[in-house]
């Protein structure tokens, strides 16, 4: 219980200092008002934002495209890796193209797809959806090979058909890389989706932090950059990461 | 299931430790999303129940026919380039006047539209010697 | 690995052709104007283009932007970081504090920094430089906090009834032990950052390679895009395969066994 309070009373002092800081420092340096907004101006900026509907939308836009690039991540992505890890041929065939196309982040295309589909959706869901697909794809492949054959050729000896092996040794073998796979690939989305809004505007969060530098709302940014990174850490902490955690904790296993 | 099951036992004594923690787990993930669906779909009906009050009786008359209308958007704010941009996908803007947006060729299912965002006040005919 | 000469060379082999099948589709398809030249000229193009590039230095030069950001970066972010994860690491109060602040500036993808950036420095090397510092700081502090944090207490103790000062605690019990966490933490941090440096450098800056295919999709230039894609492609490939990954794993092998990390 003392450890507990030690904790609380040190948290209530790191905030109530960095708060007292950040104001202080704020009022006191000799830099223009937009440097470095108070933390007040931070707050009233997200009252202003939600007041004028606009920060419900940004987030709402962001989120519809991650959410967008998970689901082709899940549902084209990882049945691809898996399909290509399968066979020996196809995954020492693949192996090098996935590593140099996930080397290559989506952002990198993005000037190619400009040209392709100018300035719109069509190129942030591209972008976004290549960064997320890649690792994905490279992850699952290389869980299905990282399967000891021993468990493979047990199940020959019992005499399991080809999609039997498939479906209970494979498939549960390559999860926790599958599941590594996303959490990477939806790190780097999450990221790419960001600079992406910023480069190609249509709403989202990167635009709103990127629009507002245009016109020196620095409280705009700073919110922005708080809700991003703690839109990140709720993905991670509430679905990602107890994904990687529960499909090690079952089959995780099966990689020693 | 007795092919899962042979897959399972040759992971054998893990099996009951992980499978513990593995409820936990799945545990968190669940309440996170149940709660996330929960309130959308409650902001939403919300939405969509406060909507038809924004809009002005003599404007829901005129609804009726059916034809595009000319509106007097009005918001508890100035309006910005956001609120201006996201209006000329329901119609054109004609010119705004403080807190007011007038937008003409607005379809009705679109004033429909613009009447669930919560943060329009009201939308009015838009009434004459009004640019 | 102890293949011989043939085995290297047939490795090599492998990988190579897949992408000979891809360039060869490629050559392939616009040559039969699947699609128009403007959206993807063919392959020799391209190669013209990368050979006109290095010859007249254009290529070099952004490549050394962008790397010399890289390397300025890491050698200021790696030691503040390292030594700051161990400093806050020892005090047993503060680390379980810090270490969720420190775990959501790492949720704060390093782009999301740059209109900050730019609102401090203004447009150009600084803002770009600073975010890639952001990125790798950030990730290996936090890796090192929770390295330090996560290496057995016992090992501690030993050192100490042994009548080790904290100086040997530090040196010879949480650095070998978080080594593991550090190293895995700077090759993750390089790979984020090199991503955030390639999109920070399309916004805020007029050279480096994001600048380049920036620069040239505005121009239309299709091939330039491709090669600096090649090449953004081909350089990270070759700092992780022959640089990164090895010293992790020759770091996991030296040290993995003494930190129970995660």
């Amino acid at each position: 219980m003392g450890r507990y309070w030690e904790i609380i009373s040190t948290w209530v002092v790191i905030l109530v200092t960095s708060v007292a800081a950040w104001s202080l420092a704020a009022a006191t340096l000799p830099v223009p008002d937009y440097f470095l907004p108070p933390p007040s101006a931070v707050l009233s900026a997200f009252i202003e934002l939600m007041a004028k509907g606009m920060l419900p939308t940004f987030v709402g836009e962001s989120l519809r495209r991650i959410l967008l690039a998970a689901l082709l991540g899940l549902f084209v992505g990882v049945p691809l890796g898996l399909l290509l890890g399968i066979s020996r041929g196809t995954a020492d065939f693949a192996y090098p193209v996935l590593n140099f196309f996930q080397s290559v982040s989506g952002i990198a295309w993005l000037p190619l797809m400009l040209i392709w589909f100018g300035f719109g959706e069509r190129t942030i869901l591209v972008a976004v959806n290549y960064t997320v697909l890649f690792p994905v794809i490279f992850n699952a492949l290389l869980g299905v090979r990282s399967v000891p054959p021993i468990y493979v050729n047990a199940l020959r000896t019992l005499g399991a058909s080809r999609w039997r092996i498939v479906r209970d040794v494979l498939v549960p073998g390559a999860l926790p890389n599958i599941a590594m796979g996303v959490r990477l690939g939806l790190a780097y989305g999450w990221r790419a989706l960001i600079a992406a809004e910023m480069l190609v505007g249509a709403n989202g969060l990167g635009f709103m932090i990127f629009n507002a530098q245009a016109f020196h709302l620095t409280a705009r940014i700073m919110l922005g950059m708080g809700i991003i990174g703690a839109l990140w850490l709720a993905l991670d902490y509430f679905l990602l990461r107890p994904l990687e955690d529960a499909t090690i904790a079952r089959w995780g296993m099966v990689q020693r | 299931m007795d092919g899962g099951a042979l897959g399972l036992s040759l992971l054998g004594p893990v099996k009951g430790l992980a499978m513990s923690r593995f409820v936990l787990l799945k545990h968190r993930s669940a309440v996170f999303l149940l709660v996330v669906a929960v309130a959308w779909g409650g902001w939403e009906l919300f939405l969509t129940v406060t909507a038809p009050q924004r809009i002005d009786p003599t404007l829901q008359a005129a609804l009726r026919a059916g034809t595009p209308v000319a509106v007097a958007v009005t918001l508890g704010f100035a309006p910005e380039n956001f609120h201006i941009r996201l209006f000329q996908s329901y119609g054109v803007v004609n010119g705004v006047r403080g807190t007011t947006v007038f937008l003409n060729r607005v379809s009705p299912e679109d004033l429909h539209r613009i009447a669930r965002y919560y943060w329009v006040k009201r939308i009015s005919v838009q009434s004459e010697g009004v640019r | 690995m102890m293949r011989g000469w043939r085995g290297s060379v047939r490795a090599l082999g492998r990988g190579v052709l897949p992408f000979a099948l891809i360039l060869i589709v490629w050559a392939l398809a616009t040559r039969a104007g699947v699609l128009p030249a403007i959206f993807l000229p063919p392959p020799s193009d391209v190669a013209r283009t990368a050979w006109a590039m290095l010859k007249d230095g254009s290529l070099w030069i952004n490549i050394g932007a962008s790397l010399g950001r890289v390397v300025v970066s890491l050698v200021i972010s790696v030691p503040l970081a390292v030594g700051l994860g161990i400093f806050v690491g020892l005090r047993r109060r503060l680390s379980p504090v810090v270490e969720p602040i420190a775990g959501f500036f790492n949720a704060l993808s390093g782009i999301a920094w740059l209109p900050l950036a730019v609102t401090w420095f203004g447009l150009g090397w600084v803002s770009v430089t600073f975010i890639m510092f952001n990125t790798i700081f950030f990730l290996v502090f936090y890796n090192t906090l929770v390295g330090v944090r996560s290496v057995p207490h016992i090992f501690e103790h030993a050192v100490r009834t042994l009548g080790g000062s904290q100086r040997h605690v530090i040196f010879q019990v949480l650095i070998p032990g978080a080594m593991p966490n550090i190293v895995t933490g700077i090759r993750m941090s390089i790979g984020f950052g090199w991503r955030a440096l390639i999109a920070a450098e399309m916004i805020a800056t007029s050279t480096g390679l994001g600048f380049l295919i920036y620069n040239a999709s505005n121009f239309h230039q299709t091939d330039t895009i491709l090669v600096g894609i090649v090449t953004i492609g081909i350089l990270w490939l070759l700092t992780d395969r022959l640089i990164l990954q090895p010293i992790e794993r020759w770091t996991v092998e030296r040290w993995g066994l003494v930190s129970s990390g995660r």
